[in-house]
């Protein structure tokens, strides 16, 4: 029962079902057309929706806007706060910050991209984890640092890294 | 662009590197430089564009002014004291290209071999990416390899970053290897700002920037039109063509005129020996390029060094191709042709033909065989449709594509300009970011309607309806707005067509020069051929003929209307061919229609044998002879000329083929600049017959009259072409 609610969760996160690609619809009225000027606070509320930026959701902006989706790439890639892929269920924030830095953050990031098989910024595709890297969480005495969704986990190693993911699912 | 620069402005007098330079107000110091011959590098900057400032490599002294302001951003002033080239400005320089070059592969440029390299060649080349000199496609026309000579750069001392991104290849024209790219940004800029395009957009950020697309998709996906401007623009080898890639680099290049299409863009082809290398700037050239479209840029390499071009005559004997030489080949033909003279023979010519040969073709028919069917293939449904055109020009002054940008608002009806006239499809572009008004109405959307700012869509051979609405509309308006009207194919090539130029012309000459009219013919040269006399009811200079003779449709319409047809170029197979008694064909490939034909020839084009053409805008450009092509080709008047003379009948013209009549050129001159006067049309009802079928035009129309070359069909020829136009 718990496999087949999950993977049913997962469908609805990973393609946003008509609703959500309504609501961009939606979203796009309440700004001018032909005006590139709004682009980010377009891009912000898309991935406020839809949680990220898809294709899809470009193509409609540049048919708003009347620019190509290229540009718009090319804005919502310069800034780190939009991602391209949907988030997964689950999502790992690894702290390389310098204090993180010096107790061997970076091996536990090569550690965690072996074991998930994604790089920082991609999805599992099975919707389990997305990973994204982060400068510093702010609790430095407790390096090295990592995020999974709100819960903070302190001085990670190898071995314990495997052990605080097996319990998200 | 000199034309901004308005002639009013005050003159400057300043001095640059101790020379006293005279220019005008706002002029930038870059500009005031060039123009006196003194060399500032720079990497970004393009007279084309707005001046940008990207790579700082322009900075130069300036007396009583703080720092190093960039040359292409900074204007000139009265007295302004300015040095180009201490050693200070050198030391900053070499350190912006030293960061520059760390993450460009750089072995060629600061090799200790280099000059014997370029020599001898005695490097291996074992690699198949470009991480040095050896395969890079610029390799001897870089604009890096300059600088680093100009900055006497002789070591980089950061570590050499190579970035290892896959070259994408997938493109069918050119091959992009972002390794190369040192972020200039100015095929970003020209893709957005000239073209408008937007397919190009610097993506990411900081190390990981690149110049690319939305979510890695392919050039063709994000839109792109193949035009290739950024190809002619890119300072490294990043962007390069794959046509002429193993070719080498250019030994001569030359200035002509694209007959691909009317506009007659001009362009420079850079060949070697007897091959053209690319269309595109000459090297070293690289300021301001002219723009083309896909055709001119990449299909005239690919399809005069076809494989299956045929450059020997052929005879065919019981369906097997005889090859054999001109004088036998043209034996048969006289021999044959005698049998035929008068009104059983006909020719087909082009319009991508030149002048000369049409006018020497035309004389063929009309003298030497004593036939009046004569025209050109694809014919206008309607004859005199280029006289009425040419005495509209006439009476009310010629159109040209820039009065686009400066009409008031802009309808362009029933043409696809995206892919058939490119460049006027970039002005309207440009019009619409004016913020003129840009009224688009046809029967398929195409992207013009996302630079519109109205569209409407008729069905299918609806189009003199919507024309009729539009026509009777503007006629009540008594504003002072000034409209430009696109016609293009829809209304040019409607079986209505002859009501619907009526139609236009009869608003036009009402309207007191207020609306005004450009016609986009669709090949090259059909102007300047039916001036010629390529026509069955005109003669040279537009003369109505006494005889009139049969049109291509009538010629191939009824079996055993004629006995004999000379064709030059290609055409459809219909049942009329197939019931020749004889069928010359005069072309670059054997084709379908190749089957039917007694006798092949091969064709010289206007690329190896120069001439002139007349323009959708009616005037006269040169078309200058680009290589000499094999030796067994000839032109169509040469064929022509040999076949009279076979016939024992008087030579058509004597010395070159392409000066057949001293008389022509300047004659065809007078006819365009003289202008008869002549009421224009508006005799017959603009009211619709309801007479045609519907549905005439379809993306095969679009394929069928912009993307041919002398009737062969150039997808067909370039398969990538193909592939593109899918959609």
């Amino acid at each position: 029962m718990d496999t087949i609610a999950s993977s049913e969760k997962t469908t609805a996160r990973h393609c946003p079902p008509n609703r959500a690609q309504d609501g961009i619809a939606a979203a796009l009225r309440t700004f001018p057309t032909r005006n590139p000027d709004n682009l980010i606070p377009i891009l912000q509320k898309v991935q406020s929706l839809d949680g990220y930026i898809s294709p899809e959701a470009t193509k409609k902006i540049a048919a708003h806007l009347r620019i190509s989706k290229s540009r718009i790439f090319g804005v919502a890639s310069f800034y780190s706060q939009f991602r391209f892929n949907p988030p997964g269920r689950h999502s790992v924030r690894i702290c390389l910050g310098s204090a993180c830095h010096v107790q061997g953050s970076d091996f536990l990031l090569n550690a965690l991209q072996l074991d998930i098989g994604i790089e920082p910024g991609q999805t599992m595709e099975n919707g389990r984890f997305d990973l994204d890297r982060v400068a510093c969480l702010g609790c430095c005495a407790l390096a090295p640092v990592m995020m999974v969704d709100k819960d903070i986990h302190s001085r990670i190693s190898v071995i314990k890294l495997k052990q605080v993911l097996d319990e998200y699912q | 662009m000199t034309d901004t620069i308005k002639t009013q402005a005050k003159t400057l007098t300043a001095t640059i590197d101790s020379r006293e330079v005279l220019m005008t107000e706002g002029m930038t110091i870059l500009r005031a430089a060039t123009d006196a011959g003194i060399y500032i590098p720079s990497l970004c900057h393009l007279d084309c564009l707005p001046d940008y400032g990207g790579c700082r490599l322009c900075m130069v002294k300036v007396e009583n002014m703080r720092g190093f302001p960039t040359a292409c951003t900074t204007p000139i002033a009265q007295g302004m004291q300015i040095s180009t080239r201490t050693d200070e400005l050198q030391q900053l320089r070499r350190e912006i290209l030293e960061l520059l070059l760390s993450e460009h592969p750089y072995t060629c440029l600061v090799c200790r071999d280099k000059k014997e390299c370029t020599e001898f060649m005695h490097s291996t080349r074992k690699v198949g990416t470009i991480t040095g000199c050896n395969f890079c496609p610029n390799n001897g026309t870089c604009e890096l390899q300059h600088l680093v000579d100009y900055l006497e750069l002789s070591e980089i001392r950061f570590p050499i970053v190579y970035r290892n991104i896959p070259p994408v290849k997938d493109n069918p024209f050119y091959e992009l290897d972002y390794n190369l790219c040192i972020l200039c940004g100015r095929c970003v800029r020209i893709c957005n700002e000239e073209r408008y395009s937007e397919v190009l957009a610097f993506i990411n950020r900081g190390n990981a920037a690149l110049v690319g697309t939305a979510f890695d998709e392919t050039q063709k996906e994000a839109g792109c039109e193949f035009c290739g401007a950024c190809i002619d623009v890119c300072p490294t080898g990043s962007l390069s063509e794959k046509m002429g890639k193993w070719v080498g680099q250019p030994d001569s290049s030359k200035d002509t005129h694209c007959s691909f299409c009317g506009i007659g863009c001009r362009m420079t082809v850079n060949t070697k020996g007897k091959r053209i290398v690319n269309v595109g700037p000459e090297p070293e050239s690289r300021h301001n390029p002219h723009q083309l479209c896909m055709r001119g840029k990449f299909i005239p390499g690919d399809m005069l060094h076809h494989p299956d071009r045929v450059t020997r005559p052929h005879i065919n004997r019981q369906g097997k191709w005889l090859e054999v030489s001109w004088d036998q080949a043209l034996d048969v033909i006289a021999e044959n042709l005698k049998k035929c003279s008068g009104d059983q023979f006909g020719l087909i010519g082009s319009a991508h033909d030149s002048i000369e040969n049409s006018f020497v073709l035309q004389k063929f028919t009309r003298q030497t065989m004593r036939s009046a069917n004569v025209d050109l293939s694809p014919a206008t449904p309607y004859p005199e449709l280029i006289r009425d055109i040419h005495d509209y020009y006439a009476s009310s002054g010629h159109v040209t594509i820039n009065d686009i940008l400066t009409a008031d608002s802009i309808h362009v009806l029933g043409a696809m300009t995206q892919w058939s006239h490119a460049i006027i499809e970039n002005r309207i572009r440009k019009a619409y970011k004016a913020g003129k008004q840009v009224l688009v109405a046809a029967s398929i959307p195409t992207r013009t309607v996302e630079f519109s700012t109205d569209y409407q869509r008729y069905g299918k051979g609806c189009e003199h309806i919507h024309l009729h609405r539009l026509t009777s509309e503007l006629a009540k308006e008594k504003g002072g707005e000034r409209i430009l009207m696109i016609v293009g194919d829809e209304i040019i090539n409607s079986d209505r067509a002859r009501d619907n130029i009526n139609n236009l012309l009869h608003l036009a000459t009402r309207s007191n020069n207020r609306v005004r009219l450009l016609f986009l013919l669709a090949e090259g040269n059909r102007y300047g051929a039916t001036l010629a006399g390529m026509n069955p009811v005109l003669l040279p200079g537009f003369a109505a003929a006494r005889k009139k003779g049969l049109d291509t449709a009538k010629m191939l319409g009824r079996p055993k209307a004629i006995s004999a047809i000379h064709l030059i170029g290609d055409l459809p197979v219909g049942p009329a061919i197939k019931k020749l008694k004889f069928f010359v064909q005069h072309n670059m490939f054997f084709t379908p229609a190749s089957k039917f034909a007694d006798v092949f020839l091969p064709l010289a084009t206007t690329w190896e044998s120069g001439g002139h053409l007349v323009n959708l805008e009616g005037s006269l450009l040169p078309l200058s002879a680009m290589v000499p092509g094999e030796d067994q080709l000839m032109t169509p008047a040469g064929a022509v000329n040999g076949i009279a003379m076979h016939m024992g009948r008087k030579v058509l013209f004597a010395g070159s083929a392409s000066n057949p009549d001293r008389q022509l050129i300047p004659l065809v001159e007078q006819t365009l600049t003289r202008g008869r006067k002549r009421q224009t049309g508006a005799t017959e009802s603009p009211e619709p017959r309801s007479r045609s079928k519907n549905g005439r035009l379809t993306g095969k129309t679009l394929q069928k009259h912009h993307f041919h070359y002398l009737g062969n069909s150039l997808p067909d020829l370039v398969p990538d072409l193909a592939k593109v136009l899918e959609e």
